[in-house]
């Protein structure tokens, strides 16, 4: 048995066994595959409602990438 | 009841000479009141804590990290949350990280981190666990980060962070990296 840390909206954030379990958490016997944060727990079923991808960090080159644009090198 | 008459060493003073007085041993007193002992109660690996400064004011307490919390899903990514634990009994926290999801899933080997931290620190503030971490042969190694802050109520855990060692950039989310495994506390 596992137990579930849920969000407001019901997403799961976590689970935990049950002898971890706090106080009004629900107990599943199974967790969903794959991430359980892309999940939601309602009604006891699992609805799937992955999260959007963070955006990806701005590109800044680095020490060596400086170096091989002022000589004039790619890789 | 048997009377054994010792002779005395007092003298009853009677028409002016004094008379010798026999003595008696008495019968053995009465068992006393037991006195304080061990405490009962407690369970395998308690030991005694004295709840205050007054004589046999005693009870049987747990003692060094006690395991509160285990991920039961430690390759799925981890979000920030607020890990609900009823911490009012304790003053410390430790928590243990695996680097990423992916070392969680290792089979043949994991990376581990931990971090250890007072539950009441500096009022609203959060202690940043940062590590370096190397990937693998060939690529930059670079900061992974959590913040963490305590409470009676559970370890807040934040989103994860990542940045390359070699760029000025803030932090990007990444909630892969540090991912808790395992809540002590004590």
């Amino acid at each position: 048995m596992f137990a579930l840390n849920l969000s407001a909206d019901n997403r799961i954030l976590s689970a935990t066994f049950e002898q971890y379990a706090a106080p009004g958490q629900p107990l599943v016997e199974e967790l969903p595959d794959g991430n359980i944060v892309d999940y939601r727990y309602e009604n006891n079923e699992y609805i799937y409602d992955p999260l959007p991808e963070p955006e990806p960090p701005p590109y800044e080159p680095t020490a060596d990438d400086l170096i091989g644009i002022l000589l004039g090198v790619s890789e | 009841m048997s009377i054994t008459i010792y002779p005395s060493q007092f003298n009853m003073r009677e028409n002016g000479t004094y008379t010798q007085l026999p003595a008696i041993k008495g019968e053995t007193g009465t068992q006393g009141v037991p006195g304080v002992g061990a405490l009962p109660g407690g369970t395998a690996g308690q030991v005694p804590v004295k709840q205050s400064a007054n004589d046999y004011d005693v009870a049987w307490e747990d003692i060094g990290w006690q395991l509160l919390w285990t991920n039961a899903d430690p390759t799925s990514n981890f979000v920030e949350q607020t890990v609900a634990l009823d911490l009012t009994e304790y003053s410390d926290i430790k928590v243990i990280f695996y680097a990423t999801k992916a070392s969680a899933a290792s089979s043949t080997g994991s990376v581990l981190y931990s971090f250890e931290y007072p539950k009441t620190g500096v009022s609203s503030q959060y202690y940043r666990m940062n590590a370096l971490h190397n990937t693998g042969s060939g690529s930059a190694a670079a900061w992974i980060s959590r913040d963490l802050q305590g409470s009676d109520a559970g370890v807040f855990i934040s989103s994860g962070g990542v940045k390359n060692t070699n760029v000025t950039t803030a932090m990007s989310t990444n909630n892969e990296v540090l991912i808790p495994f395992i809540i002590y506390a004590r």
